[in-house]
């Protein structure tokens, strides 16, 4: 399988990925009425962390080195950006394996972590454009958010973002593939789900955990999903400690890819679909 | 016909038991969600030393009712905050309504996975309110055990009048899935910290329109002897008068609701 998307050469591969990439967009843009609830969403839940904050903080402008505008920033920016990145991989592959439809997924020329990685590809750029972009100016508008002036902060951002997306999407796919082996993977969703919204600093910055914990937190994988990006931009992350803290994304982005590739080979082999 | 919902129960217990891996891996997946709830109450109040002027124990008190009332809701209520979309587009109303049994019932025993589903909100709240009950102000009589008991499954009936109002869109609307996201914000995130921190419109929601506010939050300052800031001191003696109060609503709405089903076509 492998041999023949290589026999098609990058072109081929690249044709594809910009297809699927396509496809997902025009797919979230069909549904329209949900763009605007998940904008009501975000509002509502932007509100609650504020007040929480607000509450937290007591008047006062700093707690422990960081300011009040820092952290809403931080907040807000979370839940802008935590709906972008791969989630649910698994209850989708498992469905498709329980339908038996994944025998289609698998068998195409395409490699089946490439098929998902574009079509999640897809969904993250259109997320980013009809839900993040337009709630980044709200936001902006109502002064959650304070800027980074310097250019390469900006630049770090973007790069740690898109880093982000690929530990967070073969993180998924390694889940998802556990559902080669089981019947029902609903429990293991909620599990992982909990534990990314925990550790990957959804709502909360790593750095108000205590110590024991956030030293955990920042061992393991899922910082690098969304603190890393949010953590630079509120400027927690110095300037000086930015390349290494891209480099901990790229090294566990390759990382989790290489084993993504791997336990597929596992669990292809290990497919068994039932018939009818 | 409460006999016929029990066994109806009984059947979807065993049916989950069939597949003894899946239940107890969804069982341990959905009370990690509990586990993280509490890890974000307990993060910022141990860096902070209290939220809204609460301390830990408060706090995971309030959480602790709010969670074992939503698990006795999973366990009685579940299909309106899940299903029932799904019914009337499946045309599943066509056999509830020629049944003897009222409607509203036999959508309440077609429930799946509601034993794990409950079990997975009573482990994280049962343990927080043992953790918690113990630095309780009013002391463990019978009466307050009773009027606990009261609480939840008031807190419960709560919930499902929000869910069972919700729903009943669906006889207009194919889709109801908007409103019931956008309660679910309030219910599974605001509920979560004390309500008199979020200024005035979300108290104001919480308790008049989602009133979820009657689940934990009013009836924390009961046990814990304290002056509820909002609205009126009798809030926290509330709830069962709000559960019926909002039941009474949304099952005359859905009366209303179920007239102008038309069938799903199929």
């Amino acid at each position: 399988m492998s041999a023949f998307s290589g026999a098609r050469g990058l072109s081929g591969e690249i044709w594809a990925a910009a297809g699927l990439i396509r496809a997902s967009v025009q797919e979230k843009l069909v549904y329209r009425f949900d763009l605007l609830v998940t904008l009501v969403r975000n509002l509502i839940l932007i509100t609650i962390f504020r007040f929480l904050w607000l509450s937290l903080y007591g008047g006062q402008a700093e707690f422990g080195g960081v300011s009040l505008n820092q952290t809403l920033t931080y907040a807000t920016l979370g839940i802008i950006l935590s709906p972008l990145f791969p989630n649910s991989l698994i209850l989708d592959v498992g469905g498709r394996i329980r339908s038996g439809n994944i025998l289609f997924d698998i068998s195409r020329p395409l490699h089946f972590g490439s098929l998902l990685l574009y079509q999640m590809m897809g969904q993250f750029v259109a997320a980013l454009a009809t839900s993040a972009a337009p709630m980044f100016l709200i936001a902006l508008a109502l002064g959650e958010l304070t800027l980074p002036t310097s250019g390469w902060v900006w630049l770090a951002f973007g790069v740690s973002l898109a880093l982000g997306f690929f530990i967070a999407f073969w993180l998924d796919f390694i889940v998802a593939l556990a559902g080669f082996w089981l019947t029902e993977t609903w429990g293991l969703f909620y599990a992982k789900w909990s534990v990314v919204d925990a550790l990957s600093g959804k709502y909360l910055p790593l750095w108000i955990f205590p110590p024991f914990l956030r030293g955990l937190a920042l061992a393991l994988p899922f910082r690098g999903i969304l603190y890393s990006a949010l953590a630079i931009f509120v400027g927690q992350v110095p300037l000086e400690k930015i390349p290494a803290e891209l480099g901990f994304q790229l090294v566990w982005a390759l990382m989790l890819t290489l084993m993504g590739r791997l336990g597929y080979v596992a669990a292809a082999r290990h497919l068994s679909v039932q018939g009818g | 016909m409460f006999r016929l919902f029990w066994l109806l129960k009984w059947k979807s217990l065993k049916a989950e038991l069939q597949y003894p891996v899946n239940f107890l891996s969804g069982l341990f997946g959905t009370s990690l969600i509990g586990a993280m709830d509490i890890l974000m109450l307990w993060v910022p109040v141990t860096a902070f030393k209290a939220i809204g002027g609460w301390d830990f124990w408060q706090l995971g008190f309030m959480f602790a009712l709010w969670k074992m009332s939503h698990g006795l809701h999973e366990f009685f209520f579940l299909p309106f905050r899940g299903k029932h979309d799904e019914f009337l587009r499946m045309g599943d109303y066509d056999s509830f309504l020629i049944r003897p049994m009222h409607p509203i019932l036999q959508i309440l025993a077609r429930s799946e996975f509601v034993v794990a589903n409950m079990l997975s909100e009573l482990f994280p709240s049962v343990t927080m309110f043992l953790i918690c009950a113990p630095h309780v102000k009013v002391p463990w009589s019978m009466g307050n055990i009773l009027f606990l008991g009261l609480l939840l499954f008031s807190g419960a009936v709560i919930e499902w009048a929000v869910y069972l109002f919700i729903s009943t869109f669906g006889f207009w609307f194919v889709r109801t899935n908007a409103l019931r996201s956008i309660a679910g914000t309030f219910l599974f995130r605001a509920a979560n910290y004390p309500l008199h921190i979020y200024g005035r419109v979300f108290p104001f929601i919480m308790t008049f329109v989602f009133p979820f506010a009657f689940m934990a939050y009013y009836p924390t300052h009961y046990f814990f002897q304290m002056q509820n800031p909002l609205y009126s001191v009798w809030m926290p003696y509330l709830p069962p008068l709000v559960a019926i109060v909002a039941l009474t609503i949304a099952w005359g709405f859905w009366s209303l609701g179920v007239q102008k089903y038309q069938g799903s076509g199929t």
